[in-house]
Formats: structure tokens, C-alpha cells, sequence
């Protein structure tokens, strides 16, 4: 399991980012700022392999099988892409836009994780098999991320409820 | 907006990005490593053979079973162990020293079949599987009742979009249609 923050953390930076990006964009709405934590969770779709393991898949498919290419840029950018595919046409461009931006965030934070050796993992694989030297700023079962990405979200939910209150409205002083 | 390349175009893209995916997995599956290992060996190559590993770098992962000095055994029944050089003071994270019972990954040179001299150790308390497994599951279903409550599916588009009310919600074809044909419904009773 190590090499991988945890999913929470991941997704209230996604809100974080997201809920910022709405503050600034008109056109970006609540359902866009899932998209930015749907893109932030994304990577992690490779901790299916805790419930289904590499081996388990590779047995019933007949195939070699592992995960891992999920957790990279690569992995992201496409599943970044079929998910852009069932979104409607009107709002495709952005959906893209908004994932790459939710999956980024996921890997710029996982490459900061404390390692063993050192390295994080090959971000670019199958590209390039370069391993950029871990962050070695928290372990993926550190609480304190999330506890500050929990803050964060809780700040930029606040602002938004006042954003949110009708122009005119009496002030609550 | 209807489809730039139709529905077609679109199973294609679909087929051609998850045939792209499907190459990485297996690709990943084919080569040892992959990359989220890393390329050195662990301590399950390393224990039933590690004369044949003196000398290289490698990483063992275990628990502590004592601590003057840090000895670890890689299997859980206290089977392959190896004392650990210098595992307090490369420790990376978490609650140093180590305490007997503490799972521990070590990185490091193999000086013997049982030493291994630590360049890196990093240490995880047992207890925080559990924290890890319902701390993700909480931030899945978040996004996931996130998703639902705001999108919803098109059956005319074939695709999903933002839930009416939300900001960027741009109405479909066919809906642009029917409010076209009501707007002029309501022009012709008026007229």
C-alpha cells in the first residue's frame, strides 16, 4: 500500500482546487468541481488491487496483469479520456481540462510521499522509466494531510456559502 | 452540441483509449517491476537466498523483534531475520526508535546473509491499515454521491450532464428543440 496517499486527502484537495477554480470561472458549477475530485481520485482506481489482486486478474483473463499503470500520467490521461466520453459534448473540453487538473494535483502529491528508497515511482511510465526522488514529506498513513486538506475544504466551503448568499441580502452584522 | 464525430467516432475513441489502457496493464503485468515497484529486490526474493544478494541493494520489509540492536523478521512466523545497521538513525518518518512488534521498510546494502546496512527506514504502526481503508472509502463515496447528485444521464445524448440549476448546465439538441417548439407553441395560442 505504500507509495499512495490517502483517498480523502486526495479528494479534498480535488474540492479545494476545484471550489477555487468556481470562484474564479463563472462556467465552472458544483458539478464541475466533482470532475476536479473525480480526476484527483482517479489514480487510485489501482487500489482495486487490495480487493482484486494483479494475479487474481492475470489467472481469469489468461493475460499479464498489474495495476500499477493506473497510478501513472499515462494511466491518467487515459482514463481521463473515457471518462470525458460519457460526459455530453456541450461540456467535454472542460471535463478534460478539470480532471487533468483533479489527476495532476493526485500525482504532484504522491510523488511527495516518504519512500524506502528514496524515489517515488516512474510518474511517466511506459514513457520513460525515471523515478524522481520522492518528496519524503509524509507517509501515505500520516493523518496531517488530510487534517490540513480537511481545513482547506472547510475554508473554501465557508466562503462559498457567503458568495452564495443573495446580492442585497441585510448584512448578518 | 451533438456529437463532433457521431456516435461512432465516439465508441471508437472509447475502444481505441481502453485498448491503449488494457496495453499498459498488461505490458505492466509482462515486465517485471512495473512502476510502482521499485527496481530492487525485496525481501521475498531476499530470504529463502540471501547469500546470493550480499553486496546488492535491497529493500526488506518486516517486523521488528528486537531492538538492541534493530533485528527484523520478514515472514510472520519470526522466520528471516535480519539485523538492521543504523535503522534509528535513517529513520524517515514516523515515531522513532523502533519498538519490537513495529513494521519497518528497510533500504540498504546486504553486508551478509543476515545484516543489512540501512541507507533508508521508514516504519508504519499496524493499526493505521484499518484508518487507511475507511478514511479512502469515505472520500469514494463522497465523490461518488457527489457525481449522482449532480449529473444525470441523457438518454437523447447518450451521455451525462450537470443537473439543471447547475452553472454550465448548456441544454442539448433536443432540448434546445423543445423549448424551441413550446416558445413557439405559446407565440401561436398568444397569436
Amino acid at each position: 500500500m505504500s507509495g499512495v496517499a490517502d483517498v480523502l486527502t486526495h479528494v479534498l484537495v480535488g474540492y479545494v482546487i476545484g471550489m477555487l477554480l468556481s470562484f474564479r470561472v463563472e462556467r465552472i458549477g458544483p458539478a464541475h468541481v466533482t470532475l476536479v475530485m473525480l480526476g484527483a481520485l482517479s489514480p487510485d482506481v489501482v487500489k482495486i488491487q487490495h480487493v482484486v489482486p494483479d494475479g487474481a486478474v492475470a489467472a481469469l483473463l489468461g493475460v499479464p496483469f498489474a495495476w500499477g499503470p493506473v497510478h501513472t500520467l499515462v494511466g491518467s490521461a487515459l482514463v481521463i479520456g473515457l471518462i470525458a466520453l460519457v460526459v455530453a459534448p456541450a461540456n467535454r473540453l472542460l471535463a478534460v481540462a478539470l480532471l487533468a487538473v483533479g489527476a495532476l494535483s493526485h500525482h504532484v502529491l504522491d510523488v511527495l510521499l516518504v519512500t524506502p528508497t528514496g524515489e517515488a515511482y516512474a510518474v511517466f511510465w511506459p514513457l520513460l522509466e525515471y523515478r524522481p526522488p520522492a518528496g519524503d514529506l509524509y507517509l501515505s498513513s500520516d493523518r496531517w494531510p488530510a487534517v490540513v486538506a480537511g481545513c482547506c475544504a472547510l475554508v473554501v466551503w465557508l466562503i462559498d456559502r457567503r458568495r452564495d448568499e443573495p446580492a442585497g441580502a441585510p448584512a448578518r452584522e | 452540441m451533438s456529437e463532433p464525430y457521431g456516435q461512432l467516432g465516439r465508441v471508437l475513441a472509447g475502444l481505441a483509449l481502453a485498448g491503449l489502457l488494457v496495453g499498459c496493464v498488461v505490458l505492466a503485468g509482462a515486465t517485471p517491476g512495473g512502476p510502482l515497484e521499485s527496481d530492487y529486490p525485496t525481501e521475498v526474493e531476499v530470504t529463502p537466498d540471501a547469500e546470493s544478494y550480499v553486496g546488492d541493494q535491497v529493500i526488506l520489509g518486516g517486523f521488528v523483534v528486537d531492538t538492541e540492536p534493530v533485528v527484523i523478521a520478514t515472514r510472520a512466523s519470526g522466520y528471516g531475520q535480519f539485523t538492521l545497521v543504523d535503522a534509528d538513525d535513517q529513520l524517515r518518518a514516523g515515531t522513532g526508535p523502533l519498538e519490537e512488534g513495529d513494521r519497518v521498510t528497510a533500504f540498504g546494502t546486504l553486508a551478509d546473509d543476515s545484516t543489512l546496512l540501512v541507507e533508508r527506514t521508514v516504519t508504519r504502526e499496524s493499526s493505521e491499515t484499518g484508518y487507511m481503508l475507511v478514511v479512502s472509502a469515505l472520500g469514494g463515496l463522497w465523490v461518488v454521491g457527489r457525481v449522482v447528485r449532480h449529473w444525470r444521464f441523457d438518454r437523447t445524448a447518450l451521455a451525462i450532464v450537470p443537473r439543471t440549476g447547475d452553472r454550465g448546465d448548456t441544454p442539448t439538441d433536443e432540448t434546445d428543440r423543445r423549448t424551441q417548439s413550446r416558445a413557439r407553441a405559446g407565440g401561436e395560442r398568444r397569436g
